[in-house]
């Protein structure tokens, strides 16, 4: 009886591991695709607010205002305003691909994975947050 | 996590583990880093070559 | 005696503004004493690094205790200190550098403070008096979220001693600049006036008026107690605010950053808020010709007018006339809520909505604060709205029917809308019920709908006629299990279409079945033109069947056998009668979007007829 469960367990194990690591994340939902439409819009504002250092990439897959002293005075609640609105939408996207994958506990890795990519493919010049704090690429 | 590795530490789990029916699904570390490629490719405009060109002095 | 040659003023010790210095002194040019009278003239201090570089001239008589004191400083400012007699002392300055004051007063350093302060101060015991201007002031911190450039104004103060208290008002204009206090950003074009008198630590404000842009008229009146930091009483009301300026520019960047861009606001406030016994007693919210809209124009509320009070101890009624209610292109005509609004919680009374020809009747509604935040519960039901108006309103194909909905259970948080009861269309001689509704992220970039439907006995006569897809007589059931929609476009259901059971007359025109057969592609219609059957008009049948479980952006389809292998063939029509014919489909697996425009495509092909 032990024996069957074992093989049991082992053949549900190497199925699901086949199906996962081999498979992609399923990123084409509906909801996904207006969360990366907004993103896209938005990036057009955030683009010169990240090269001039005003907003800076988090290493926990969020955006922060990294110095706000780079925008003008009467901007600086607009920069507020896009930081939130970009943390939304980014909180969002990492939930929505968790469930869109059936694994609505993801989120927190998936969180940590992008938080690295966005990093990692941040063009030079960009303020990112490291271990050791703010750093510039 | 490199699809190899994964089985081997499945592999060695389930066999410790004997008796318990709890199913794990792995966190597929690959597939997800793929996905945030394309998401952020997406989201930021850049070309997979634009990316590359821009990224690398960087480092 | 010394008679205008150099010299030395030393002093042990020097103490303002909360610190000390020792070893001052003051080297004179010009030094003279004579008969208790100190004349110092072009002299430089030393020992205060903060006043290096100053020029000072000093003329005070020991006998009578009066003199004065000039300070030149660099560039042009300048500082007149008159000490009378009778110790009245009188302060002229002009363009005094604010920076001189973070150099003096340390707590003010981190935050960088420039600008130059000119204008006059006397103080005699009894009466003391301010009149200042403030030019090219500013401030920041380090991170520059708390901050101001540009900064002008004038203040005048004026206080008088009456016995223990002092009586005071003043006058402030603040008229060029801006600062941003994250997360706020408040220009310039504020003034204020306001008199009261300070005692001990009680600080009473008899009146005062503040004018701003967008936020109208605010008066205020009470008394505080400084010790505590707390109001004891007070009556704060705001008249006529502009909410198209005062909402996103200082309500929205505090409550929704992430959504300041997404809300329209119009409209005008009034507020009354009051404190009695250290404690905050009630508030006065009236509203007029106030609207909004979400998302552009996806829902917009207003013009609505009312009033909604909130007392601390016994529940008040508030109402609210609403004169528009739009969502999506469903307009309702006005309507009145009447609620009573308690700690915590907002009870709507029963109303009616009116839309279309029918209504939407609130039985029960009430909006409490509970651990998670915010939280709507109710119960509602629909006097029949005629399809035909309903339709027409959404730009659908018209339909005859009615709509009714009955919705006991209703609650809604910002992360969820779940309606727990069921929304009847009675429609083609049949019905169809949606339960189980939800609405996912009913405030997010894309609201999600999930929803059981059941329909049964639907005419198919009048089905296909009002979506002119040929001719098809008889009936049918559909069942829409576990439906999920974005953006009214499904993405999840499992849907089953059967004929339902009974005796009736089951025909089908060969019209309808060239577009069933055209949904399997463009080949299979062709096939179908050429054959003998395009000498028949129409076919009898005995059964419909078909099923489609949509995931991914793919339809598995199953016809009247039921589940079955991909590459196995599936009935969808079972002939019976003369001339019999059966529809068979041969690719289980469809891409939806395809599928879709294969139907549009077809009934498009409808409206023009075919010459053969």
């Amino acid at each position: 009886m032990k024996t069957i469960w074992k093989m049991l367990f082992i053949v549900s194990l190497l199925s699901a591991s086949l199906a996962t690591a081999q498979g992609n994340l399923d990123v084409d939902t509906p909801a996904i695709s207006a969360i990366k439409s907004s993103m896209s819009q938005r990036h057009a504002q955030l683009a010169p607010l990240y090269a001039s250092g005003a907003v800076g990439l988090k290493s926990d897959g969020s955006l922060a205002v990294h110095d706000a002293n780079a925008v003008p005075l009467a901007q600086r609640g607009k920069l507020n305003a896009l930081v939130a609105a970009e943390n939304n939408d980014r909180t969002a996207l990492y939930r929505e691909i968790a469930t869109a994958n059936g694994h609505p506990e993801w989120a927190g890795d998936i969180r940590n994975t992008f938080a690295q990519r966005w990093i990692d493919k941040a063009p030079g010049g960009w303020w990112v947050e490291g271990s050791r704090g703010w750093t510039r690429k | 996590m490199k699809p190899v590795s994964t089985w081997a530490a499945m592999l060695s789990l389930s066999l410790a583990m004997a008796g318990c029916v709890t199913i794990n699904i792995y966190f597929p570390a690959a597939a997800a880093e793929k996905a945030a490629d394309r998401i952020i490719d997406e989201v930021w405009q850049l070309k997979p070559d634009a990316a590359t060109k821009e990224g690398a002095p960087s480092r | 005696m010394l008679d205008g040659s150099a010299g030395r003023i030393r002093l042990d010790q020097f103490a303002a503004a909360g610190r000390q210095w020792r070893a001052v002194y003051l080297d004179c040019r010009r030094l003279q004493l004579d008969e208790g009278r100190i004349q110092c003239a072009d002299a430089r201090v030393g020992g205060v690094p903060e006043l290096a570089g100053a020029r000072l001239n000093l003329d005070f008589s020991t006998k009578s205790r009066s003199g004065r004191l000039t300070a030149q400083f660099a560039d042009d400012a300048r500082l007149t200190a008159t000490l009378a007699a009778h110790g009245a002392l009188d302060l002229k300055f002009s363009h005094l550098p604010v920076a001189l004051l973070a150099r003096v007063w340390p707590a003010a350093a981190p935050w960088h403070p420039v600008g130059a302060l000119s204008g006059r101060a006397s103080f005699d015991g009894r009466r003391a008096t301010v009149s200042a201007t403030l030019e090219s002031a500013g401030f920041s911190d380090a991170s520059g979220s708390h901050a101001a450039e540009a900064l002008a104004g004038d203040v005048r103060l004026s206080a008088v001693r009456q016995g223990d208290a002092w009586r005071w008002d003043m006058r402030a204009a603040w008229t060029a600049g801006g600062v941003f206090w994250d997360p706020v950003f408040v220009p310039s074009g504020v003034s204020l006036l306001a008199e009261g008198q300070v005692s001990g630590q009680e600080v009473t404000l008899f009146s005062s008026r503040l004018d701003a842009p967008g936020v109208g008229d605010i008066t205020a009146k009470g008394r505080l107690d400084m010790a505590d930091r707390k109001i004891i009483e007070a009556e704060v009301s705001v008249r006529r605010a502009d909410l198209a300026v005062a909402v996103p520019q200082f309500v929205l960047p505090v409550v929704a950053p992430a959504q300041t861009e997404r809300w329209q606001v119009a409209g005008w406030l009034d507020l009354d808020v009051r404190w009695l016994d250290g404690e905050l007693h009630g508030v006065e919210v009236g509203l007029d010709q106030v609207g909004f809209a979400y998302l552009g124009q996806r829902f917009r509320v207003g013009p609505l007018s009312g009033h909604l009070p909130w007392h601390r101890d016994t529940p008040a009624q508030g109402h609210l006339q609403v004169d528009g209610l739009h969502w999506q292109k469903l307009d309702f005509a006005p309507f009145l809520l009447d609620m009573s609004v308690e700690q915590g919680r907002i009870k709507v009374d029963p109303a009616r909505l009116p839309v279309l020809d029918g209504a939407i009747i609130i039985d029960r509604l009430t909006v409490a604060k509970t651990e998670d935040g915010w939280q709507g519960a109710g119960g509602f039901f629909m006097e029949p709205v005629s399809m035909r108006a309903l339709t027409t309103a959404l730009d659908l194909p018209e339909m005859v029917g009615t709509l009714s909905a009955s919705i006991p259970g209703l609650i809604v948080t910002p992360r969820r809308a779940a309606l727990d009861g069921a929304l009847v269309i009675a429609l083609f001689d049949g019905y169809v019920q949606a339960t189980g509704l939800e609405v996912i992220e009913p405030f997010g970039l894309l609201p999600r709908l999930r929803a059981d439907v059941v329909a049964e006995h639907l005419d198919m006569a009048q089905l296909t006629e009002t979506f002119s897809f040929g001719a098809v007589s008889g009936f049918i059931d559909l069942a829409l299990k576990d439906l999920q929609m974005a953006a009214w476009k499904p993405v999840r259901f499992d849907a089953s279409v059967r004929s339902t059971p009974g005796d009736y007359r089951r025909r089908i025109s060969q019209r309808a079945v060239e577009h069933i057969t055209a949904l399997g592609g463009p080949s299979a219609s062709a096939a179908i033109q050429r054959s003998f059957l395009q000498f028949f008009n129409d076919f009898g049948y005995g059964e419909i069947g078909v099923g489609c479980r949509l995931a991914s952006g793919v339809c598995q389809m199953e016809g009247l056998e039921g589940p079955g292998a991909d590459a196995s063939p599936f009935t969808i029509v079972r002939g019976g009668g003369i001339p019999a014919l059966n529809v068979i489909g041969y690719n289980r697996r469809v891409n939806w979007d395809e599928l879709i425009a294969r139907v549009k495509a077809a009934i498009a092909s409808d409206a023009a007829p075919i010459i053969k």
